[in-house]
């Protein structure tokens, strides 16, 4: 009977079942480790914020003044604005000097 | 014999597949990553012509002023919310919502704060405006961004229409009663 048992238990010990899942699950969790550090380094860093700056930023400023580098009283003193009359700021009612820019 | 008791293939089938698998999931963020981007400029160039569309039912003249916000309201809710009735719920609140408050939410009807009559410099900031929020990726991040500004995630767009006020008829009437001679009706 107690020789049955220790063949049993070391051919459970030997075979290589479960060997590919062991393995698996291993690698699986070195690649989800990979991505939550990018995913870390993206969100946290400099990184996403010059990823997404033309759109958030200058995009905004173009949607609303119609220009990438203006700005209006929401930003405090307005500049390159289409409509503001505030003088030494290149305002301009229809264009915007690009030599001053 | 392997797991569950198949037989172990040495082959390389199933790489394609797998690599396939790894490098959908950056596809699949590009690829929603500029369908969320389109439908952001769309709904943009869209709420450009509602702030427009607004603004003149403001301007236009009216009984009162009253009348002349509420004539703007109506049109901004239809356009850019669910409705007149339900002007607390954007029509498409997976592409963009109102942000900043005001009645409904993100719309300003009405002068700016800068607004000054008398002041050539500001006379002009008389109309509506509306401001919206938009994500940029599907997948949330960014969210660690420093207090006061927004998440990385998220564009703040805001729409602005100064066409300016006529007089309404009952301010004319005022005005004109003001003046110490007749007058033939001319509001």
């Amino acid at each position: 009977m107690e020789i049955k048992s220790e063949i049993k238990t070391r051919s459970v010990l030997l075979d290589q079942q479960g060997q590919t899942i062991v393995e698996y699950i291993l690698l699986l969790s070195l690649v989800v480790s990979m991505f939550m550090l990018m995913f870390s380094f993206i969100s946290d860093g400099q990184f996403a914020r010059k990823l997404t700056r033309p759109i958030r930023e200058e995009f905004a400023m173009v949607y609303k003044y119609g220009h990438p580098k203006a700005k209006g009283y929401d930003e405090g003193t307005p500049k390159n604005h289409p409509r503001a009359r505030d003088a030494g700021s290149n305002n301009f009612r229809m264009f915007i000097n690009p030599s001053k820019q | 014999m392997g797991f569950w008791g198949r037989k172990k293939k040495q082959t390389e089938e199933g790489q394609a597949t797998v690599e396939f698998a790894l490098t959908l999931m950056l596809t699949f963020a590009m690829v929603f990553f500029f369908i969320q981007l389109s439908l952001m400029f769309a709904w943009g160039s869209y709420v450009q012509y509602a702030t427009f569309m607004s603004a003149r039912a403001y301007m236009a003249a009216g009984p009162n002023e009253e009348d002349q916000v509420a004539r703007a309201k109506s049109v901004i809710s239809r356009m850019v919310k669910k409705g007149e009735s339900a002007s607390g719920r954007d029509r498409f609140p997976f592409v963009a919502k109102g942000d900043g408050g005001g009645d409904p939410n993100g719309v300003k009807i009405g002068p700016a704060e800068q607004f000054d009559p008398m002041t050539r410099s500001s006379s002009w900031m008389e109309g509506v405006r509306y401001t919206f929020k938009s994500r940029l990726f599907m997948i949330p991040f960014g969210k660690g961004a420093p207090a006061g500004n927004d998440p990385l995630n998220q564009v703040t767009l805001t729409s602005e229409s100064w066409l300016g006020r006529e007089p309404a008829y009952a301010e004319c009437v005022t005005e004109m009663n003001k003046q110490k001679g007749f007058w033939d009706n001319g509001c």
